[in-house]
């Protein structure tokens, strides 16, 4: 009988916790893939970079540069700092791709 | 199981079977719809695993039905809160969003289970063999809540499919 007081409190425990219980994996499967989605987002940064510098001159590349570069120290101080991961989730607009310019 | 509404055991017999039937079509229901939400089918194919278990239902439809004994509410406490637990873990470890269905369904069978456990200690433990007010807001309870959640599982998993297919058509 108290296997069944047991299941009934093991329940209800479950039943209020788990959103924190599927926070906590979702968290958890995250931080597992947080290497690949830094590679790839350092990848993005120095593409852009990359990009800017053969794409622009004079003074449109400084002006575009810039934004880059602050980007760059940004990615440069939070991963130095925390989690990786944390930098693409909360700075989503960072992985925005620069729009290419044609060279004649 | 107590029915103050329905007095002849063939009537209470025919109405679990239906409410079986409800969940074997609710399961079906949801796994047409696997692919738009696997959640409300893994809250679904849980529910059905546990009327069947519970209601003893084999032995009812083959017309040799269980003697209710001492552990009858203690025996759907238990089925109705391993479900509970069935359908969180299993949502954990496949990695699935619990739906807002299946949260609301799993708080209905947290009623059932508040509910028989209440039966049990008012009329296994202490014994009690008046009827009261418990007994008159138990059986309503324990039958509607079955119901709404069977039809709350076919009526979800109707609209999602017909959205799905409008959607194929255009």
């Amino acid at each position: 009988m108290d296997f069944v007081y047991y299941l009934i409190i093991f329940s209800v425990a479950l039943l209020a916790s788990y959103k924190k219980l599927e926070n906590l994996i979702s968290e958890y499967d995250l931080t597992k893939k947080s290497d690949d989605l830094g590679y790839k987002h350092s990848h993005n940064i120095v593409m852009d970079l990359g990009n800017v510098l053969m794409n622009k001159e004079g003074v449109e590349q400084y002006n575009a540069l810039k934004p880059k570069l602050e980007q760059t120290k940004r990615y440069y101080l939070n991963a130095n700092n925390q989690n990786v991961d944390r930098i693409i989730r909360t700075e989503e607009s960072q992985l925005e791709p620069v729009k290419l310019k044609v060279v004649s | 199981m107590y029915f103050d509404l329905l007095l002849q055991p063939e009537v209470a017999k025919t109405i679990s079977i239906i409410i079986m039937l409800c969940f074997v079509g609710a399961f079906f229901c949801a796994y047409k719809n696997w692919h738009n939400n696997q959640s409300v089918f893994i809250t679904s194919a849980a529910l059905v695993a546990n009327f069947v278990i519970a209601n003893n239902a084999l032995y009812e439809i083959l017309g040799n039905p269980s003697v209710p004994t001492l552990d009858f509410y203690l025996k759907w406490v238990e089925y109705n809160s391993l479900t509970i637990i069935f359908i969180i873990l299993s949502h954990l470890i496949l990695r699935v969003k619990h739906h807002k269905l299946s949260v609301s369904i799993m708080y209905l069978l947290l009623i059932n289970v508040i509910a028989y456990l209440s039966m049990h200690i008012d009329i296994i433990i202490n014994g009690n063999t008046k009827a009261w007010w418990l007994w008159h807001v138990y059986t309503p309870t324990v039958n509607l809540t079955e119901l709404i959640i069977a039809g709350s599982v076919i009526i979800y998993s109707v609209i999602k499919l017909a959205k799905h297919n409008k959607t194929i058509m255009e």
